[in-house]
């Protein structure tokens, strides 16, 4: 095929394969900003696609399976959440705790599953916006759950920075103490925040088994999880720019199987390692006023104690 | 959170906190099993025995310790200068990449060189690979965590370009032709027991160089806190770096250990997770260097009898080693937390 023709495919597949990260990525971020770290998401992930695939498969519904990789993946962040906000124990290492509990959890249970063919959610196109040349194939011919990726993004983006419990939230995240001293619940706030992060981790694996690659197999999320974490690094914290990372993320993927029809040579190990070099230049490049307005919250990963004396 | 000062008394009790943390992950393996359909009591004593009841099986778990255990020095050493090694999974790969390298290409070499060849190969890709975040978290300031991580990454995608590429098999297999004999461990007795020795030798003699000489004692000041130690003149950058790539070097060697002793060859899925599992063990050991080999010990026994669960038991994957990493994890993380917070509550009213 000819390039023009290609190129409306091509954008169409990065849309889609976005759409897990996305979706983890947005709810990682909500996280982050309320000042958790959890590292925990590829586990949140492979749950949300085992249960998401699981209970699809005994409903019938797909959207019976979207509801319970949500409620799995929000339950089993409460893991990492409680001790971590509660007990002010080691995010990272309680992160790490729930990765391996989660990717160990859905691979021991769910050999049951695998070569299964399961429900799926079908391509929605949108009557009339379908038909608009580029913008149609590309936006509008895609399954719902890339339509509530795409919707969600200005939500979580007027959440964060045009409503009370938004900014609340944003102060949780930079400077707990004041979050405290003026009132917010900080504890019910970060934990609220993580089991977003934790629901929103299972919905993306729910999108991964029951649309963009349906079916349930070992390794099926294959560290997306963690590209998600590097592109909310990569995206300064920031809903709109954390699109563009996973356009990005998706359009390599979409290349590494076409790389050939575009006349690229370029061996897919290289298009594989280029998001996390491009979190890499973000994190060395973001220096002084770049580095605030793409920098982490303040507080990001650190235990709050009311009674800890400032050091 | 106020706990009734019979639980705080109990909390100070030496080794409870061990049995109740080994307790409780035991009480979670033998949900899982039951969850999966298979008899409780049965597969936890296969998971716990298997391990240590056969020659065999006594040689795989040594086998597997030697390099979870360098993984676990690794990420140990790290942490006493106040710095977290999650890379050591990919410094593991830069390290295997390197002894293969010497391994299949490298002509000319004497026989009796052949294995420190490997080695040194395999703790100098490691320490470069190290030396990456080492200078971004000096001079860019950029947290190890994140860029470790992201680092082993990059090596994955490294190893797999070469290994669909260049360094292909015959018929386009995605790994490499194998290392012949000369530059191989030995899996004898003498190998096996060899490599354990050589464990505990290297944490002990860190550890005695972390205590007795001037530079050990520098690198935990800096651990301790970098602005005493700055102000006490030790050079913070120098030792930072050095330390990162000493733990690089300690988890490449992992790596051409493995290569050497194990797979002989590097495929594009090589590697077994120690450099994940080695952050386990060294959190377990509270960064303690002997501590961690120990852990390593424990984790690769775990692995090993994790492995042979599917065999008797067609309803269980051998995940249940992760699931089992996992609680382990968090029982530790937990008991630790409570009893630190308990501490700093009693100094705290002392």
């Amino acid at each position: 095929m000819a390039v023009p023709e290609l190129l409306p495919i091509l954008l169409a597949a990065a849309v889609s394969a976005g759409t897990p990260i996305l979706l983890a990525g947005l709810g990682e971020l909500v996280t982050e900003r309320a000042g958790v770290l959890n590292l925990g998401v590829e586990g949140l992930m492979v749950v949300g696609a085992w249960v998401g695939f699981g209970a699809a498969l005994a409903t019938g519904s797909a959207p019976a399976g979207v509801g319970a990789a949500m409620l799995a993946g929000g339950a089993l962040s409460l893991v990492h959440a409680l001790p971590s906000v509660l007990l002010g124990v080691n995010q990272v290492v309680s992160g790490l705790a729930l990765l391996f509990l989660g990717s160990g959890l859905a691979s021991a249970l769910g050999t049951g599953l695998v070569g299964q063919p399961g429900p799926a959610f079908a391509p929605l196109p949108l009557p009339g916006l379908a038909t608009i040349p580029l913008l149609g194939p590309v936006f509008f011919s895609q399954n719902a759950l890339v339509y509530a990726g795409l919707l969600a993004v200005p939500l979580v983006g007027l959440f964060l920075h045009r409503t009370r419990p938004g900014l609340a939230l944003a102060v949780c995240g930079e400077n707990p103490r004041l979050a405290d001293a003026v009132g917010v619940p900080l504890a019910q706030v970060r934990v609220a925040a993580t089991v977003f992060g934790g629901a929103m981790a299972g919905l993306a694996g729910a999108s991964l088994s029951l649309a963009e690659t349906p079916g349930w197999v070992e390794g099926l999320v294959g560290g997306r999880g963690w590209i998600a974490l590097a592109m909310v690094i990569f995206s300064g914290w920031s809903p709109a720019r954390l699109l563009l990372g996973a356009w990005m993320f998706g359009g390599l993927v979409a290349l590494q199987f076409r790389a050939q029809a575009f006349g690229l040579d370029l061996p897919v190990s290289v298009l594989k390692a280029v998001p996390y070099l491009a979190t890499l230049a973000v994190l060395v490049f973001a220096r002084g006023r770049l580095r605030h307005r793409l920098g982490a919250p303040a507080a990001l990963g650190l235990p709050y104690e009311r009674d800890a004396r400032e050091s | 959170m106020k706990t009734p000062p019979t639980l705080r008394a109990l909390a100070r009790l030496p080794g409870l906190s061990a049995l109740l943390v080994a307790a409780t992950t035991l009480l979670a393996c033998a949900l899982l099993f039951a969850a999966a359909g298979a008899p409780p009591l049965d597969a936890l004593w296969t998971l716990i025995s298997v391990p240590v009841l056969s020659d065999y099986d006594r040689a795989e778990t040594l086998l597997k310790a030697l390099p979870l255990g360098l993984c676990a020095l690794s990420v140990a050493l790290s942490m006493k200068v106040g710095l977290w090694n999650i890379g050591a999974e990919g410094q593991l790969l830069m390290g295997t990449f390197a002894a293969t390298a010497v391994g299949l290409f490298l002509p000319g070499v004497p026989d009796a060189l052949r294995l420190p060849a490997l080695m040194a190969a395999g703790a100098a890709g490691g320490a470069l690979w190290a030396a990456i975040p080492a200078l971004l978290r000096v001079y860019g300031k950029v947290s190890e965590i994140l860029s470790t991580l992201m680092l082993n990454y990059v090596a994955i995608a490294w190893i797999e370009g070469w290994v669909h590429g260049p360094w292909r098999g015959a018929d386009g297999r995605p790994y490499t032709a194998m290392l012949d004999a000369s530059w191989r461990l030995s899996r004898g007795f003498i190998g096996v027991y060899g490599g354990l020795l050589v464990l505990v030798l290297t944490a002990l003699g860190l550890h005695l160089a972390l205590r007795h000489t001037v530079v050990g004692f520098e690198i935990r000041l800096v651990g301790a806190s970098p602005r005493a130690a700055r102000y006490a003149g030790v050079p913070v950058e120098a030792r930072l770096i050095a330390t990162l790539m000493a733990a690089g070097a300690l988890a490449g060697l992992a790596g051409a250990v493995e290569l050497s002793g194990a797979q002989h060859r590097l495929a594009a899925d090589y590697s077994p997770g120690y450099g994940y599992m080695a952050i386990l063990a060294a959190f377990l050991a509270r960064t303690n260097l002997l501590g961690a080999v120990i852990a390593a010990l424990g984790l690769a026994a775990l692995a090993v009898g994790g492995g042979a669960l599917p065999v008797s038991y067609p309803g269980l994957s051998s995940s249940v080693v992760d699931v089992t990493q996992g609680v382990l994890l968090l029982s530790a993380l937990l008991f630790m937390t409570w009893k630190a917070r308990q501490a700093a509550a009693a100094a705290r009213e002392a």
